[in-house]
C-alpha cells in the first residue's frame, strides 16, 4: 500500500469517527439546550447517540487507565472504535491531569447511560473529546493535501 | 460564532452547486470509461449539498451552545468538497487521450485480478507521477 493510500484511509477512519462523535454529540446538546424554536431530538435517536457516546468514553477510559498502569493489569476491549492517534492526542493533551480526566470519562460515561445527570462537566468531557477528533481529522487531510 | 458557521455553511452551499455544475457540464465530454466515476462524483456532491441544506435549515445552527459543533460538522463538508475540486474534479475536466489509456489500462487489470472496488481513474496531472484518482 502507498504512503498515500494509507494516508487516504487514515484519514477516512479519523474523519468518520469525528463526524460519528460530533453527530452524537449534537444529539445530545440539543436535548440539554432545548429551546420552543427547536424540534427536540428523537426518543430513539438520542439513546442511541447516548449509548454511542457512552461506550466511546468508557472505552477511552479504559484504554488511557492502560497507559497509566501497566498494560496487563487492565483488559483492553476486544474491539476498539476510537482511533489511535486521537488516543494520543488526549493523553498529551490532559498529560498533567489524567488521573483527573480518566475519573471524568468515567463520570460522564455513566451520565449518558441514565445512571447520572448530563451536566456542565459532562458535556465538557463531551467537547474534549470532540476537539480532539476534530483536530485529528484536519490534520490528517493537511497531510493528505500537501502531498 | 453562530452567524459566522451559518454563513460558512451558506458559502459551502455556493461551492457545492459550482462544483454540480461543473461536473454536469462535463456529462457531455467525458468517455464511457469516466463516466461511471463522475456519476459516483455527482453524486456524492448532492449527499454533501441535501447535508448543507439540511443544517442551513437547522434552527439549532444559530444556538451560540451548538456552534462548536455545526462548526466541525462544516469542516467536514468543506474537506469533501476542497479535495473534490483539486481531485476528481481536475481530473475529468483535463481528461485526455493519454489519461485515457492509461485508465483503460488500469482498468484491464482491475479486471484481471479481480480488484473488489471500483476501478480507478488516471490523470497525468502531475509531472512526476501519475495519480490513480480513488480518494473517493
Amino acid at each position: 500500500m502507498s504512503d498515500m493510500t494509507a494516508l487516504s484511509h487514515e484519514y477516512e477512519t479519523s474523519a468518520s469517527f469525528a463526524e460519528r462523535v460530533n453527530a452524537a454529540v449534537l444529539q445530545v446538546k440539543k436535548a440539554c439546550f432545548h429551546r420552543d424554536n427547536m424540534p427536540e431530538p428523537a426518543v430513539d435517536a438520542l439513546a442511541d447517540s447516548s449509548k454511542q457516546l457512552a461506550n466511546i468514553l468508557g472505552e477511552l477510559a479504559v484504554r488511557l487507565a492502560s497507559l497509566r498502569q501497566s498494560g496487563d493489569q487492565i483488559q483492553l476491549p476486544q474491539a476498539m472504535e476510537v482511533p489511535e492517534e486521537v488516543l494520543e492526542r488526549i493523553e498529551n493533551k490532559q498529560r498533567s491531569r489524567l488521573a483527573y480526566f480518566i475519573e471524568d470519562l468515567e463520570l460522564a460515561a455513566e451520565a449518558l447511560a441514565g445512571k447520572g445527570k448530563i451536566d456542565n462537566r459532562v458535556l465538557g468531557t463531551l467537547d474534549e473529546v470532540c476537539e480532539a477528533a476534530d483536530a485529528i481529522a484536519s490534520a490528517m487531510f493537511r497531510r493528505l493535501r500537501r502531498r | 460564532m453562530a452567524s459566522l458557521v451559518h454563513s460558512l455553511l451558506f458559502d459551502t452551499k455556493q461551492r457545492c452547486l459550482f462544483l454540480l455544475g461543473q461536473l454536469e457540464r462535463l456529462k457531455a465530454s467525458v468517455s464511457n470509461e469516466a463516466a461511471d466515476y463522475r456519476s459516483t462524483m455527482e453524486e456524492l456532491v448532492r449527499k454533501a449539498l441535501a447535508a448543507i441544506e439540511a443544517t442551513l435549515v437547522d434552527p439549532g445552527v444559530r444556538e451560540p451552545q451548538l456552534a462548536r459543533n455545526f462548526y466541525y460538522k462544516y469542516k467536514r463538508l468543506a474537506e469533501l468538497l476542497q479535495g473534490m475540486e483539486m481531485g476528481p474534479v481536475v481530473a475529468l475536466s483535463r481528461y485526455n487521450e493519454q489519461d485515457k489509456l492509461a485508465t483503460r489500462i488500469v482498468h484491464r487489470i482491475c479486471k484481471e485480478i479481480g480488484y473488489p472496488y471500483r476501478a480507478p481513474l488516471c490523470s497525468s496531472i502531475s509531472s512526476q507521477h501519475y495519480l490513480l484518482s480513488d480518494w473517493v
